[in-house]
């Protein structure tokens, strides 16, 4: 193999691991047992909540909490001074923009628990 | 026939009943014999939505994101209240989701802000909710409703929005199993209350 095939190649290489993590970025996703299974990314009520990351391109924070149970739990999106969501309950979705919640700027989606039971969330968020 | 053939046939006889029994029951045929509560979920206000790029972009990211099938790409207005209108989008599997949103495409997805689905609703919820709520570090860092607005079951014939000292800020009747209405100002209100004919409250958020 020549140098310059071989140069190629590892150019190929690297510019794919270069693109393959920020594919993969601008989705926050996964399942949590809240209150105890928090994920310490809120900036409020961090102990009992599941957050994404800062970003200003949030489109769409969709929740889904367990079917089973009496849990309360507040979905939405916060920053350092507000939350805003709707309360969401066991056995519901909820899926909501930004602009819906009248919030801008970098925001993170939460979900936090709020009263009664513990209950599995599964967030599915896209930048 | 032996006692002890007879043995065998009434053992497997058992084994028999008592499976399709349990097939019966884990595959859920069984609860279609039971009654459930005859409920509206709204008539369309006209015919179906024609979808946006936008739209329909939503419909896909919810699709993915709530794993309850497809939708049949039939969205219709159940009602509208200001600048605030209430879709109903319909699954192919005959279930449906409910979406809040605007008149005109003012959002990211169009005219389509925040949707809910839901296992219990209408059958063993009386209210989906679609309403606001706000938490402020500056104020009492206390959820408050800042917009209220939903779908009610049949039994439902009014909604009230309640103070945190429980006087009644805002009243409105379920129209088309849609309710939305107008705070004295943002963060009046802590709760909302169904009620039924009867006036006697019959569920509430938060709850």
């Amino acid at each position: 193999m020549s140098g310059a095939i071989r140069r190629v190649i590892v150019l190929a290489v690297l510019l794919m691991a270069l693109l393959a993590p920020t594919a993969k970025a601008g989705i926050w996703n996964g399942s949590w047992w809240l209150p105890g299974g928090y994920n310490g990314s809120c900036v409020w009520y961090y102990y009992a909540s599941v957050c994404g990351w800062w970003s200003g391109s949030w489109s769409l924070h969709q929740t889904t909490v367990s079917d089973t149970g009496l849990a309360q739990l507040l979905t939405g999106y916060e920053n350092y001074n507000t939350i805003r969501g709707q309360w969401i309950y066991n056995g519901q979705y909820r899926g909501g923009a930004p602009s819906f919640y009248s919030m801008s700027g970098s925001l993170k989606p939460q979900t936090t628990w709020w009263d009664y039971y513990s209950a599995g969330v599964d967030e599915y968020d896209s930048e | 026939m032996t006692p002890n053939r007879i043995k065998i046939f009434a053992v497997l006889f058992v084994l028999v009943v008592g499976s399709v029994a349990s097939l019966y029951a884990f595959t859920g045929k069984g609860e279609s014999q039971r009654t459930k509560p005859q409920v509206a979920v709204g008539t369309p206000v006209g015919a179906a939505l024609a979808l946006s790029d936008a739209e329909l972009s939503f419909l896909s990211q919810v699709q993915e994101g709530s794993r309850r099938g497809e939708f049949s790409r039939e969205v219709y207005t159940l009602g509208v209240h200001g600048s605030r209108v209430i879709y109903r989008a319909d699954l192919s599997n005959g279930g449906a989701c409910y979406i809040a949103g605007s008149p005109l495409p003012v959002y990211t997805f169009g005219r389509f802000g925040a949707i809910v689905c839901s296992n219990r609703f209408p059958s063993d919820e009386a209210l989906l909710d679609l309403s606001v709520v706000q938490v402020v570090k500056d104020g009492d860092q206390k959820p408050h409703f800042v917009e209220v607005m939903g779908v009610a079951s049949s039994g439902v014939r009014r909604v009230q929005a309640v103070s945190a000292t429980g006087d009644v800020v805002a009243e409105v009747p379920v129209v088309n199993s849609v309710y939305a209405l107008d705070l004295p100002a943002a963060g009046s209100a802590d709760r909302i209350i169904a009620l039924n004919a009867d006036g006697a409250e019959i569920a509430r958020v938060p709850r």
